[in-house]
């Protein structure tokens, strides 16, 4: 029996603000000692109240506009009423009825479509830190550090079918939300959240299967794995004639395998109303202005630009929108001409050397372009290699001599000889000196086996020190 | 009694000191509240502390503030920073305050005395003050009598003597109705006029802090000592008072509502005072017209669900597990019901019941989303009202005060107290009540209630200065 699996996810985000969602608080950094970063709203003592914090507002705007969500100017704050220690009010508060956005949509670079249902804002309830001891020690921390930090909930509808589908939804998310610069979405720390729904059906059936729910994934691959897990778990019971009983499971990363949740701690009835202490939140059009015009593109569409109009592969386009600040660097380096060769050699340069060196440097994505060869000096070096004015093997020297901006690649080239020589009757004289030292390669080569002449170039690039035009080397060589 | 006003002026110029203020009311306090109690607490410490430091800031020539001679009394669930505050409730006892409620705060940057929390219908759930887990408080003009409530305490404390002014909370009546029954003026200002910034909610849509007070002068002062915008409370307002508008009697548009005298549980004294009222209005040169208000009968039911279904949510944090009462428990689903179940006194019980059931999933349709609906038609309606009165004149409470435990084992008939106060709340307006008539039997007062709309809070307190003379 064949099946289908239909799978949805809620995706919690953490926004990077200088505050908390509802005081003035500052937002919550890691290593912050446990309820030092606290107030009295966010531990919900009596009498005081919630202030919305703004930019937590155009930040998820922001998001709203590149997940292509229609935006409401009219939305509504709303109470999430259940009893837990982590939740001071005991209530959390959310959005409801008249969430922020809707109906928006994101595109997988295999170029289908995952529906986006709904996306609002929400406060992060604190952390609790069970004590795990003898039945005597048994006992629960709780840390309000990370209670009412700003949190954008990002519900997509059950479009995703495969658990690759549900990695690849999740990575592009990440991608885009890294961009509009939304959130850094690190997963382990927490800025990132994922559950899980879904549910199996017989191939081309129309009605969905009964849906469980997934918990506890603490990584992309964690989610890939409890969804393979869990279509493997699903459909076994399926295929025994058995009905899937609709239920929360949390994955279980040690025994790779999703385990039943206990039944207690989902039977909620939130009792949802509008919060009374916050107006509805009522956007103007220029802030929905604002933030769809710095929404505008989102990385996928921006790679698929370059594709199109750059010649880049598939490939090289993801590695120049990875983020913002690798994608200005390299619209600073390609808007210096749009000579399809300088530029193959521009994007070669970036996919070599340059992403080499950052690594090897570890520089982080925002000290790009402070740290790095200047973008004009990357492309002059690509244009030289398009012109054939540098080889390839000067072009590597000349990268690492540039680096640090002391020197400008016209003036290196000359400091250092590295310029190509086109003189042919110099290169005829190597040629020849070279093909007396390798006499046997050259009647290979002349039998007309063409990779025999290995050893002939290898010589005359060792003599010239590198600055032996290649293409000349090869005519000179067919020629004697 | 010297009003509020009068001790500043004395203050300024130098006839007496801030001090000896403080001690003569401390001076009654000790000797009476014993048989009223007023008071849940007398800070008689901080409370010298404030007048000396204020004297000495005399003594050395500089400035006081503005209200420096003027001694307040706070209802027991505004925080006061360092000071007790329980909403005259068990789950809350020996909780100390850690910062200061807006409303204190700028009482107390002005120079304003605070000299103790008042008694109170626990978590300002009652119209008796009999809801208090800590006291009973008895009306000050006639001890066998409820001063009213859930402000009790502060009207008690005002008609006796113990302050210049007191301040409450008012969610359906709370300031109004415990007014009417000492015999004292109390206002519930328009919603989002004081901040609600320190003011443990009962219910956030409805609370609103104002003064009480023996004149309308001090309630004016009283006010203005607190109103204002606060950006800690998203639901405070930031424009102005409509000053001015206010041209005296004569002219002055009144709208009375129609069949009002024959309502249920009306005290028959009341009813009569009622009746007269259209004449004696007219003969002071007032407008009179009477008005239906066809949402009147729905006020009192769609405000129980409202205010249950608030309070049902904004007293769940009440758990014992970051203060107030805490006890040992075996797992958490015991604590919280330990907790919770020792804390709260059976009215704040029943209404948390009723809220939670009005919001829970398949009955939010037929009880909360119909009671907003009720509460959206009513604003529309008294609106109409006002684009063609100016005010309208009803009796605050349909009773002057009722005996000590006379209505404690009946909430509904306790709930009736609040009928012609709670449309007000419900529709974010302001009102207030002054004493005016009385029972024949026994001499209690009774309150008249004038209601005006969002922002004529100041106009309320002349226009009502103005009746009671005249009137």
């Amino acid at each position: 029996m064949d099946f289908e699996s239909v799978i949805g996810l809620e995706i919690h985000v953490q926004l990077k603000t200088k505050t908390k969602m509802f005081c003035a608080c500052p937002a919550a950094k890691e290593e912050t000692p446990a309820n030092t970063n606290i107030c009295p709203v966010c531990t919900g003592q009596p009498g005081a109240l919630p202030s919305l914090n703004k930019s937590a507002v155009l930040s998820a705007l922001r998001a709203a506009a590149a997940l292509k969500c229609e935006i409401r100017k009219y939305s509504v704050f709303a109470r999430k009423n259940y009893f837990y220690p982590d939740l001071p009010k005991a209530y959390q508060i959310s959005q409801y009825d008249r969430p922020l956005a809707e109906n928006g949509s994101l595109k997988l670079p295999s170029g289908k479509l995952i529906r986006i249902k709904r996306a609002h804002l929400e406060e992060d309830a604190a952390k609790s830190l069970h004590a795990l001891g003898s039945q005597e020690l048994d006992y629960t921390l709780v840390d309000f550090n990370r209670c009412g930090m700003p949190l954008l909930e990002i519900v997509s509808e059950p479009d995703i079918n495969s658990s690759q589908e549900a990695y690849d939804y999740l990575t592009e998310l990440k991608r885009t939300l890294r961009w509009v610069d939304v959130s850094d979405c690190d997963m382990e720390k927490g800025q990132l959240r994922c559950d899980v729904n879904i549910s199996l059906r017989k191939a081309g059936e129309k009605t969905l299967g009964r849906k469980v729910e997934i918990k506890n994934l603490n990584s992309f691959k964690a989610a890939k794995d409890a969804i393979e897990s869990e279509i493997k778990r699903q459909s076994g019971i399926l295929i025994r004639g058995e009905q899937i009983a609709q239920d929360t499971r949390l994955w279980d990363e040690a025994r790779q395998q999703t385990v039943p949740m206990r039944s207690k701690e989902m039977a909620h009835d939130y009792r949802y109303f509008p919060e009374p202490d916050l107006p509805p939140l009522v956007l103007n059009d220029s802030e929905i202005q604002k933030a769809l015009s710095e929404a505008k593109k989102t990385p996928g569409e921006v790679a698929q630009e370059y594709v199109k109009n750059l010649s880049l592969t598939m490939k090289e386009a993801a590695a120049v929108t990875e983020n913002r600040s690798i994608n200005s660097y390299f619209e600073k380096v390609v808007s210096n001409s749009r000579d399809p060769k300088a530029l193959r050699q521009a994007v070669n340069l970036f996919m070599t050397n340059l992403f080499a060196k950052i690594n090897e440097l570890k520089i982080k994505e925002s000290e790009i372009e402070e740290k790095a060869i200047k973008p004009e000096n990357l492309f002059s070096l690509a244009a030289m290699l398009a012109d054939g004015e540098i080889s390839s093997t000067a072009a590597k020297q000349l990268f690492e001599i540039c680096w640090d901006n002391s020197i400008s690649p016209a003036q290196a080239v000359e400091k250092h000889g590295l310029k190509q020589s086109s003189d042919t009757e110099e290169i005829e004289a190597w040629v020849r000196e070279a093909v007396a030292a390798n006499p046997e390669a050259f009647s290979d080569f002349k039998a007309g086996n063409e990779k025999a002449c290995g050893p002939i170039v290898g010589f005359v690039m060792k003599k010239s020190k590198g600055k032996a035009n290649p293409r000349i080397v090869a005519d000179i060589l067919k020629k004697i | 009694m010297e009003k509020a006003i009068e001790s500043i002026k004395a203050v300024k110029e130098g006839k007496t000191t801030v001090s000896k203020i403080v001690e003569n009311f401390l001076d009654k306090i000790k000797k009476e509240d014993g048989q009223i109690k007023a008071f849940l607490e007398v800070f008689e410490e901080s409370a010298k502390k404030q007048a000396a430091e204020i004297d000495k800031k005399i003594a050395e020539g500089r400035e006081p503030g503005s209200l420096a001679g003027a001694v307040f009394a706070i209802k027991d669930n505004m925080l006061y920073e360092g000071h007790e505050i329980t909403c005259a409730s068990k789950i809350l006892k020996g909780h100390i305050s850690s910062y200061n409620s807006y409303a204190v705060q700028k009482l107390l940057q002005q120079d304003g005395i605070i000299i103790g929390r008042t008694n109170m219908d626990e978590f300002a759930m009652g119209s008796s003050c009999e809801n208090s887990a800590f006291a009973k408080t008895a009306n000050p003009i006639n001890h066998n009598l409820v001063p009213g409530g859930s402000s009790g305490g502060s009207a008690a404390a005002v008609k006796a003597g113990f302050c210049h002014i007191a301040y409450g909370s008012d969610t359906g009546g709370s300031i109004r109705q415990p007014a009417s029954f000492c015999g004292i003026w109390g206002m519930k200002p328009t919603y989002g006029r004081v901040s609600r910034y320190g003011l443990v909610a009962f219910a956030s849509s409805l609370d609103q802090i104002g003064p009480m007070a023996n004149s309308p002068e001090d309630l004016l002062l009283g006010y203005k000592a607190v109103k204002g915008f606060d950006e800690k409370d998203s639901t405070s307002l930031r424009t102005q008072d409509e000053n001015g508008s206010y041209k005296g009697l004569k002219g002055l548009k009144i709208a009375l509502i129609k069949g009002l005298a024959g309502q249920e549980g009306l005290e028959k004294d009341l009813a009569e005072i009622a009746a007269q009222l259209p004449q004696k209005l007219s003969s002071i040169g007032a407008q009179v017209m009477e008005i239906d208000f066809k949402s009147f009968k729905y006020a009192l039911p769609a405000y129980y669900i409202l205010a249950s279904s608030e309070a049902s949510s904004n007293l769940a944090r009440f758990d014992g597990f970051r203060y107030g009462l805490s006890s040992d428990a075996p797992d958490l689903m015991s604590a919280y019901m330990k907790n919770r179940g020792a804390g709260f006194g059976p009215e704040v019980k029943r209404r948390i019941l009723l809220g939670t059931h009005s919001l829970s999933s398949g009955y939010y349709d037929a009880y909360y989303l119909k009671a907003q609906n009720a509460r959206d038609f009513m604003k529309k309606e008294l609106e109409e009202v006002f684009s063609m009165a100016d005010i309208i004149i009803t009796p605050t409470a349909p009773t002057a005060a009722f005996a000590l435990g006379e209505k404690i084992s009946d909430p509904l008939s306790m709930y009736l107290s609040d009928i012609f106060t709670i449309p007000v709340n419900m529709a974010g307006i302001c009102a207030l009540s002054f004493p005016y008539g009385q029972r024949k039997k026994d001499g209690m007062p009774y309150g008249l209630q004038i209601i005006s709309a969002r922002m004529k809070d100041e106009f309320i307190i002349k226009a009502a200065g103005d009746l009671s003379c005249s009137l």
